[in-house]
Order: structure tokens, then sequence, then C-alpha cells
């Protein structure tokens, strides 16, 4: 390659040499060195060569011709380098040397042609002493960098590579050298070939913001594209990337080398036409112009530049586990590929990487892509099996429970086809269809045997079975497990699953036998805690409760919330053997082990409940003021409000809760003097808690001054859900506007800050459906909307659901917006914790939205659900029969409409509605229906 | 105020010893040679050199329709702004910007250009104000400037304006219009930029709005789909363009900070890595060295 890349630079310019423009004299010596000189001018070489060579056989000795020989000598040496003859040319370029006698000019050409013609002919070394010689002698030549751009060129044909590295590092230094771009290729070339990759690396980074001046640009991103496979195959990624991001775009190469040929073309036109044109400039031209078609050329060879590029670009981010980069290099390009195994294997991992950045709607696209393209592929069921994982984990289970099902029936006899069928079965568990579960689990044993699943599909189709409360048949087969497989790992578990079922049957008997057999054998079992606490849980059903405090006791701190379970389980036996000590004692150890626990008002209350049965309710008090003293400005207790609700109760009688209110404001005032604001606001919403039945007017004041303390993060949702309330009911009573808008917009502050700062807040609808109010108030209904879809979206048990939709419909109704109401009427009668009145009312509206419509006859089936479903809505049912009326009249069905209007007019339940009477008006003015009809 | 004061001479003195040479030609051949110092609608005004030694320069003014051509003359100052918009050169590029503003519209003036490096250094700044200044300097030179390239800048410096006032939605809604109907390459690689900065800005702003949104099952979808997308088309110029190297490094430095604001710190210091080991030459190399100089943040 390198002899290639230099050729062009051998093509030295090489200056046409004449004596005389006077007409030639036939015959003799001067007339042949004219005839010569006119074909050297002419460009006909091979015939100035003859007559130079004619001339020096025929006159070369003659005395007479001796002024002739220097310029004959050097135009055959010139013409002999124009043919490309450089065997030739050396000895004629000696000749001429030897005889001395020409110009500067023409020494200087010969000396350098001498070393071009030696390097075309092989002596490499010889050429390099030639070129040295010539720079040597002729330093301040125009070809001094031609020359050493030779020599370097020599070194590469001598295979000293690591030398012609160093040498043209000195020409690609030299801003000025028309030769820079060449040599950045040839020496990266050298580089590459000799190992030393790093340095390539930088010479890469140092050119690749330049390279548009390389001519050979395709050459040296082509080298850079070896350079990135080999830091790969290294395992260096990122340096492969460095090299690899050098190269362009292969339509943006195309588009760069296409306009540097036109360019030179009409730089060369130019040229031409120019009455004295520059050799030098115009041989240059012609080099460029043909090296640049040249690169055209292998550019068309490689109709997959572009994906090369990209498959090791992305294999370069895979092994360095950069999944997302790997797969968005791949994706698009895969769609555009025509199908090969390349691709196909490119496609697996673009799959995959989507799996591993959890992009799973990306990872079944391109499944689904693989699919279609490679229906034959041999990784299909792969594929399928993955696609079927993406779907699963997506929670798309009725697509996955598909692809699984699809996979087992097309490719029964593959590796994934067991796995595939275990995923089906395991997806019907997570969608909560445990019927299926079992079925498939139970059927895979028989239509995979000795299959490695098969132990797994036998403990988890127990415990579908359990999980769908068919008991006894769960034990029957978890109790089978351990036979049919004894060499399994599932014994435990199954074990475990079976004392559970046994439990879930109420056969405590059972069950504590072999919850005991299953800690004793699996005394290290991962449900070690949990059989404990069911352990626990047996005995006491058989009144074993020594034992079974003994159980609870035992079960392990670190084991969480079975710990924290067992403890309330102990504290219910201690109150049922009336052992108040022992609760209270059990009680406090779990409030100094839990502190931010949400059970901690629980387990105070319990406290209390034990010393009242012991009739101290003043020590039950002091014990939840110690509590409220110790965690009251502490934000993480989230159970602090609960203990003032606790603490009020256990004030009884009116002087008593007069202390109460008491305490609290001192309490308050303390908090306040010690500036901790989180049990100020507390106190404050205690002490309006407080007061709420017997002063609501003082609890709202109390609640409205928290509401200026309260620090959204630091304040319960509770306490800012009251807040926010108490100024929007201070905003309604307020009969200043000005005031009334300020309260208000300070509720939607802290609603908005509650949203913010608790997203999971028991009040989120509440507060959401406030704000949406506010800005219906202001006339501003898409942000009402926006709270209402957020309603249904994160609050769907919502008791609010059927005002919001009901709401929500009407907008869009008086937004034109007629399908999205029936959407949001759909919605509602869809929904569980709707009112039947709501539905009542939104079945009317569907059937008025399709009177509008002109759909009569769709309005009537709306209208009959009303009076067949919702009989209790009297008003809603007597409109529903005059609208139904109404319909039938319109479709023109008469009877159907008499038979309507008489049910409404004839009911006793709707007798005193106004809608009754207007049904027998109409009944009035129906036609008579001819004799006959029905 | 004193300081400001000292700037803005500064930068007087700094114009007035760098001065422009700007050409004149008449319809009939003449020409004038000065420094153009204003214009209205009707003339152009020329500062020229005294005839006299020693007097002061004298300002004519030109007949817009007695006017072929006008050669605006190199200005070095100009230069010195445009290849480094720092926010310390404010006062200096104002002070450009409104000597050439008269000659927005004329054809080969580089007022825009002046227009767009004061813009983007008011984008620097932290300050809404300086935003707004931003957003109506661009949206003027994009509706007056003649040249149609400098017209495209404009409107990208608008869109990041809106993006730095966060008003996202509407800037995204722009962009998206744009991407979906250009089909120059550059310009694709500057949408996609400004889709991730929007995205990214919606991001910002819905972790600033629900601070606790891994509590939040739909806000952590939103979350997801939003880093998801930032990343996607911050990406873009560096995997399908990486030899367009300053949109590639920006691309990686919006990745980054989407990152950074995943809370993935180590990925971020990958990226921030890529910026300095294959593009080191760029405006984000600089800042990338200094986010890995950092102590990253304690989890």
């Amino acid at each position: 390659m390198a002899v290639s890349i230099a050729l062009a630079a051998l093509t030295a310019p090489l200056p046409a040499q004449n004596n005389s423009d006077s007409a030639p004299e036939a015959g003799t010596a001067r007339d042949v060195i004219i005839q010569a000189d006119k074909a050297y001018k002419e460009m006909r070489y091979d015939e100035a060569v003859a007559g130079y060579e004619g001339f020096l056989r025929d006159f070369g000795s003659a005395k007479e011709a001796a002024p002739d020989l220097p310029h004959v000598r050097y135009n055959l040496a010139a013409a002999l380098m124009q043919t490309q003859n450089f065997e030739a040319a050396i000895e004629a370029v000696e000749e001429a040397q030897k005889l001395g006698k020409l110009t500067p000019e023409k020494q200087e050409n010969l000396a350098f042609w001498l070393g071009v013609a030696l390097l075309q002919t092989g002596h490499n070394t010889e050429a390099r002493e030639a070129l040295g010689g010539f720079t040597a002698q002729f330093p301040g030549s125009r070809r001094v960098g031609d020359a050493a751009l030779l020599s370097a060129t020599a070194l590469i044909v001598e295979g000293k590579k690591k030398e012609a590295a160093t040498a043209l590092e000195v020409i690609r230094g030299n801003e000025q050298s028309p030769h820079r771009g060449r040599a950045a290729v040839l020496e990266l070339h050298s580089l590459v070939e000799t190992g030393q990759d790093e340095v390539a690396l930088e010479l890469i980074a140092e050119e690749a913001p330049r390279q548009d001046r390389i001519t050979q640009i395709a050459t040296f991103q082509t080298l850079a594209m070896a350079l990135g496979e080999k830091f790969l195959e290294q395992g260096k990624p990122r340096e492969a990337i460095r090299a690899l991001q050098a190269i362009w775009p292969r339509e943006r190469l195309t588009a760069h080398q296409q306009r540097r040929l036109e360019d030179t073309k009409a730089r060369l036109e130019d040229l031409d036409a120019a009455p004295a044109p520059d050799i030098f400039e115009r041989a240059q031209a012609r080099q460029v112009a043909r090296e640049t078609a040249e690169e055209l050329k292998n550019l068309e060879k490689i109709p997959s530049f572009d994906a090369s590029v990209r498959f090791r670009l992305a294999s370069a981010f895979h092994q360095q586990d950069r999944f997302r980069e790997c797969a968005l290099l791949l994706d698009d390009m895969l769609r555009e590929m025509d199908p090969d195994p390349v691709v196909e294997q490119a496609s697996l991992t673009t799959l995959q990487s989507w799996m591993a950045i959890e992009r799973y709607d990306k990872a079944i696209e391109t499944a689904l892509l693989f699919t279609g393209r490679f229906p034959q592929s041999k990784q299909l069921p792969l594929v399928l099996y993955l696609q079927g994982m993406s779907q699963q984990q997506a929670g798309d289970h009725d697509s996955a429970v598909e692809t699984f099902r699809g996979l087992v029936e097309k490719f029964p006899d593959t590796d994934q086809a067991p796995r595939a069928f275990f995923m089906q079965g395991f997806t019907q568990l997570l969608a909560e269809r445990n019927d299926e579960a079992a079925e498939l689990f139970g059927q895979l044993p028989a239509k995979y045997p000795d299959h490695e699943l098969g132990e797994p599909a036998a403990y988890w189709h127990g415990s579908a079975l359990a999980f769908a409360k068919k008991f006894p048949e769960a034990r029957e087969v978890l109790a089978a497990l351990p036979g049919t497989y004894p060499k399994g790992v599932l014994h435990g578990p199954a074990a475990f699953r079976h004392a559970y079922a046994a439990q879930s049957m109420r056969d405590y008997e059972t069950a504590e036998k072999e919850l005991k057999a299953y800690l004793k054998d699996y005394p290290d079992g991962a449900e070690n805690a949990e059989a404990r606490i069911l352990l626990g849980d047996a005995l006491l059903a058989q009144a074993k409760s020594d034992e079974g405090k003994e159980v609870y006791t035992g079960i392990p701190a670190d084991s969480g919330r079975f710990h924290e379970d067992a403890q309330f389980k102990l504290a219910k036996v201690l109150k049922l053997e009336e052992d108040h000590e022992g609760l209270r004692r059990l009680m406090r150890e779990f409030l100094a082990r839990y502190p931010n626990s949400p059970r901690s008002a629980e387990a105070l209350f319990l406290i209390g409940t034990a010393w009242r049965q012991e009739d101290q309710p003043d020590k039950a008090k002091a014990e939840y003021w110690a509590a409220i003293k110790k965690f009251g400005n502490d934000p993480t207790a989230y159970a602090v409000e609960d203990l003032f609700l606790g603490l009020g109760r256990l004030y009884k009688g009116d002087a008593e809760k007069l202390d109460h209110l008491a305490e609290l404001r001192a309490l308050r005032t303390q908090a306040e003097q010690e500036k901790q604001q989180v049990l100020t606001v507390r106190t404050i919403w205690a002490l309006a808690q407080a007061v709420k039945k017997s002063d609501p007017a003082l609890s709202q004041a109390l609640l409205r001054e928290a509401s200026v303390l309260a620090d959204a993060p630091t304040t319960t949702s509770a306490v800012l859900a009251d807040c926010a309330e108490a100024q929007m009911l201070e905003a309604a009573e307020q009969t200043d506007p000005a005031e009334a808008s300020r309260r208000r917009e300070l509720a939607s502050d802290l609603y908005r800050d509650m949203l913010k700062w608790h997203p999971r807040a028991p009040q989120k609808d509440k507060a959401l459906g406030a704000l949406a109010k506010m800005a219906l108030e202001q006339n501003d209904t898409q942000t009402a909307l926006d709270y209402y879809a957020r309603i249904e979206r994160d609050t769907p048990w919502s008791p609010l659901m059927g005002d919001v939709l009901m709401t929500r419909a009407r907008l869009e109704v008086d937004g034109g917006r007629l399908d999205e109401a029936v959407d949001s009427y759909t919605r509602l009668l869809a929904a569980e914790n709707v009112s039947g009145k709501l539905k009542a009312q939104a079945l009317l509206a569907l059937g008025e939205l399709e009177m509008q419509r002109n759909q009569p006859a769709k309005a009537i089936p709306y209208y009959q659900r009303i009076y067949i479903l919702y009989g209790k809505w009297r008003e809603t049912v007597a409109k529903a029969y005059l609208r139904s009326g109404d319909a039938f009249e319109q479709i023109n069905d008469l009877e159907a409409a008499r038979k309507t209007y008489e049910e409404l007019g004839n009911s006793e339940d709707l007798a005193s509605l106004p809608e009754a009477e207007s049904a027998r008006e109409k009944l009035k003015k129906l036609p008579v229906a001819p004799e006959g009809s029905s | 105020m004193k300081h400001h004061i000292g700037t803005t001479l500064a930068a007087v003195l700094m114009l007035s010893i760098v001065s422009a040479q700007d050409t004149i030609e008449y319809l009939d051949g003449n020409n004038r040679t000065g420094r153009l110092a204003g214009a209205d609608d009707k003339v152009f005004k020329l500062r020229i050199p005294a005839p006299v030694a020693g007097q002061q320069a004298a300002v004519i003014s030109i007949n817009r329709n007695e006017v072929e051509k006008i050669i605006f003359g190199p200005d070095p100052d100009l230069e010195t702004v445009i290849n480094d918009p720092v926010i310390g050169r404010t006062a200096f590029a104002r002070l450009l910007w409104q000597r050439l503003e008269p000659f927005l519209s004329v054809p080969e003036s580089p007022t825009a250009k002046a227009g767009l490096a004061y813009g983007d250094i008011l984008l620097l700044s932290a300050d809404a104000n300086r935003h707004n200044e931003a957003l109506d300097l661009f949206r003027r030179i994009e509706t007056e400037a003649w040249n149609e390239q400098d017209r495209g800048r404009a409107l990208r410096g608008r869109l990041q304006a809106l993006l730095c006032l966060g008003r996202v939605d509407e800037a995204s809604r722009e962009v998206e219009e744009m991407a979906a109907r250009t089909e120059d390459p550059e310009l694709l690689l500057e949408t996609k930029l400004l889709l991730a900065e929007t995205r990214l800005a919606a991001l910002r702003a819905l972790l600033g709005a629900n601070p606790r949104w891994s509590e939040d099952p739909p806000v952590q979808a939103e979350r997801k789909r939003l880093l998801n997308e930032t990343l996607d088309l911050a990406l873009y110029p560096f995997l399908f363009h990486g030899t367009s190297r300053e949109q590639a490094a920006k691309g990686l430095w919006l990745a980054r900070e989407a990152h950074l604001l995943a809370g993935d710190t180590d990925t971020a210091r990958d990226v921030a890595t890529d910026i300095i080991v294959i593009y080191p030459q760029t405006r984000h190399a600089g800042p990338a060295r200094e986010a890995l100089q950092e102590k990253p943040p304690e989890s």
C-alpha cells in the first residue's frame, strides 16, 4: 500500500525542453534535435526518446555534436522519466550528470530524477542515498520535501517501517509541506504495521480534526478502522472508540472526495487553458485527481463501510458493558441493512443490550423485527424467549404468555421450549391467574421428563394451588416433591409451603408438627422466621400459649418485619393473659428498638391500655408524653401525630380535657422557645384536633397558624392537608375577595407542597381534587383536567373517583371533546369505587350524548340500563324513561314509546316526579296505534 | 457600579484602539473608506480620517440609494469575542453589538455574528433578565439578519434562551417541528442536541417538583422515560457523527448531566472521560477535566 500511496509523488513534474522554435532543417543533426524537442514539447515522449537516442547514436561521438550533448542527454533523461522507463533513465541521468555544463536548475532536476528512478527500479538504498545527496546539494530546492517523502517511502519498501515512521513524522510536522497529508497516511500505515498502536492513535487524534486536507482521506480512515479493530482484539475498547470515532460516515466521505475531484478537475481545466501552465502544479493536480478517483472507486467497493465502523464501535461499547451505546448504534442500522449472518448476530446483541438496560419496549421491538427478518434463524427460539421475558418484565403478561406458548408450539425440541413452558406458568402466576399457572406447572414434568426445571415446576405447582386456596391438592403435590426429586434443592421450601397449606386449612396440629420438622431439618432455611411466626400461631390456636410465646420470642431481631410482627403477637398474648407489666416491658423494648416504626403509636396504645387496665391512666399519659417529648421533633418519627391523638383519648371529662389543652399549650411554648420547629407545628396541630369539636373556629385558626409555620419536607401529609383545608374554609368564608384569593393561594401552595414531598400521602386524591377545583374556579380547564388525570392515574382507589370522572366528562362535553367524554363516562361505569347514583347519571349522560349525535337507537340501551340496574335513583330513572320514550319516538317506534311512557306514568314510585306528568302528556299526544299492531 | 463603569470604559478604549476600516462603494464606481459609525433609514454614516493632521475626524452621511455595497473591514474585536465568548466579555460584546446593530440587514455585515456572540454570552449568566434580553436579541436576528445561516443560528439561540427561562414546553414543541422538517445533517445534529436539552430540562423540572420521586411510581416511569430520551438524543452526535467533534462532545456533556441527575456518578465519570480522551480540543474538555477532578458526591 505504501508504494501505491507514494507512487503519485514519483511522477515528478518535468519541464519541456527545447532549444529552438525555429523550423527544422531536414537531415542534419540539428534537424534531429529539433524534431525530438518538438515531440517532447508535444508530449510525444516515445518519439522524443527515439529522436534523442538517434542523435546520440548517429552524431553523439562527432566533435561538432559536443555543444548539443548536454541538452540532448538532459532531455533524453527527462523523456525517459516521462515514459517511466526508469532503468534507462538512470543511465541517461548519470550520463547527463557526467557531462556537466548544465544550468543549476537542470542539475537539480537530474539529481532528483536519479533518486526517483532508483526507487522505481527497486534500488531502494541507492535511491535514499541519491535523494539524500540531492537534498545536501540543493537544500533550497522546492523538491526537498518530495525527496524526504520518497526517502521515507524507500524505507517502507525496504521494510524499515520504524525508521520510515520517524522520517515521516518530520514531514508531517512541517505545516507548510504539501506532503504532510500523504506523510500522515504513510506514517499511520508504518506505525500500525510496526505495532506502535498507541503512537498511531495519537497521530489519528492529532490529524483527525484536519483530515479533510488529506488527499487520501479514505485510506487514512480505513487505517483508523484497522487500528480500532486491533484495539478491540487487544481488549482496549476506549482506544478502539478513539480510533473509530475519527471515521466519517461514508456519505460524508464520498461527498467530500467527490467535491475534491470536481474542484481538482476544474483546476486542471483552468491550468490547461492557461497560456503558460505551471507544469509542476498541473502534475500535482493530476495526481490528486487520480488518487481521489481511486479512493472513490475503492469506497464504492465497500458498501458496508458505515456498518463495519458501527459494528466495531458497538463491540467496543459492549466490551465496557455500555449497553445503551451498543444498542443505540446497532438498532437503526439493523432496520436498514440486508439480512445476513452478521446482522442476525448483531440483532441478538441489540436485543440483549436493550434488556440489560431494562428498555423492554425496545427489546420487544427488536425481537419482533428479528422474527420478521430472520424467520428461519436458528436463534429464533432464543429471541422469542427473550421477547417473552421482556413482555413479562414490562408487565404485559398476556403477550408474554402468548409468546412463550408460541415458542413451545413452534420449537418443541429446542432448549428454550421447556424454559418457555415454565415461564408461561410463572407469568400466569405473576398475573395472579393461579389455576392456569398450576395447570401449566403440573404438565411440565410429563412434557419434559428429567428436565432440570422439573423440580421448580413441582414446587410452583404446589404453591400455585395454595395461592388458589386448593390446599389439599397443594399438599399432595408438595408432599410428593422430595420423592420425585430426591436430589433436589427445593425440599426445604416445599416442606414449608406444605406446612403453610395445613395452617391455611386450620389443621393446626398437622401444621405444628410439620413446621417443627421444617425448623429442625432446615435451621438455616430462608423461610425460618416466617415458619416460627406460623408455628407460634399454630400453638396459640391450640391454646399452647407458653410454647407459642417461646417460639415468638425466639424469632431473631435481624429478621425484620417478622421480628416486629412477633412482638405484637406476643403483646396480644400478654394482653389476653393480663400480664400488664410484661406487656409494657415488651412494648417499651419495641419502642427502643424501632423508634421510627409506624407501629410505635400502636405500641404506646398497648402500654396505655395496660395502665388503664390497672386503673392508672396517669401513668399511661406519662408514657405518651415521654414518647412525644422524645420523638416529637424528629420528622422521621411518622407516628407522632397518632401519639397525640391516642394521648387525647386518655383524657376523660371536661376538666381533664382542659388539663390536656393546658399541657399541649405548655408543650407548644416550650417547643417554640427551644426552636423545635417540627414539634411546634405538631403541637399546634394537636391543639387543633383537641378543640375540633368543642371550638371548631379555634381549631381552624390553629391550623391556619400551623400552616404558616409548616415546612413541607418535615411535616406529615396529614398536617399539611388539614392546614390546606383550613385555609380553603377561611377563603370560602371571606367577604374580601383579595383575602379570599390569598387564602386559596396559601391552600394551593400547601397542597402542592404536600404532593411534592409526600407522593404516597393518603390525602393525595383530596389535594389533587382541591387543586382541580381551584383551577376550575379560575377558568383554567386544562389544568383541572390534568389534575383529574393524575387522580385517575395515581389514586384509582379514591372515593372521589366518581365525582372526578363525572366532572371530567362534563368538562370534555363543554369543550366539544365528545369522544373523550364518552371514554370518561365509560371508565366511570367500569370503576368499582363509584356509587350507583353516579353510574346512573353517567348512563343518562351517555344517552344524552348519543341523542346529541342524532343516534337515538344507540341512546336507548343506556336509558334502559338505568331503570333496570339503578331503580333506587328515582329522579334519574324518571328522566331515563322520559328520554327513552323520546328516543323511541325519534326512531318511529311509537309502540315502544307508548309502553315506555305508560311504565313511567303508571309507576307508583315515580308518580310524584314531574317526568311522570310529562309522560302522561306525551301519551295523549301519541297517535293511536292501528288495530292489530303490537 | 464602579467596576461596571471601569469595564465599559475599558471596552470602549479597546474598541477605539483597534478600529476596523470599512469601505462604501457608490453606484457610480467611487468609494470612501472609513469607519462605519451608524445608519438610519436613509443614510449610512461614515467616520473618515481628518483631511489635515491634528484635526478631528469627520462623520459624513451617505444616502443609502447611492450605495452599491459596503465592504466591512476585518474586525479583530469581533473575532476575539466570537472565538472566546466568556461572561467576562459581556460589556465588550454589548458595545460591539450596539455599534454594528444598524447594519443587521445590510448584506455582508458581521452584525448578526456580533449579536449571536453577545446572546451566547448573555445565556452564560444565571440572571433571568439577561436570558430575556438574549431571547429578544435572538428573535431580532432571526427576523432581520441578511444571512440565512445566521438566522438559523439565532433560531437555535432563541430556543436555548427559552430553555434557560424554563419555557421547556414551548422550546420542545418548536424543536420537534424543526427536527421533523430538517434534512441538513448539521442542523439535524443541532436539533438533536436541542431536543436533548429540552428533555434534560424537563427531567430536571420533574425531579425538582418531585424530590421523593422514588416513592411515586408514575413519576418514576416519567423519570425513566425522560432520562432515556435525553440520553438517546444526547448520544446521537457522538455515536453517529463522532467526527462532528463539538457537537459530539456537547452531547456527551449533556449525557453526563443526565447521568448525574439520575445519580449514576460512575457512568457520568465514564462519559466525562470520553470527552477528555476522544475530544480533548473541544470546548467541553476543560469542564470535563474539572469535573473529573471533583470529588464524587457521597451517595
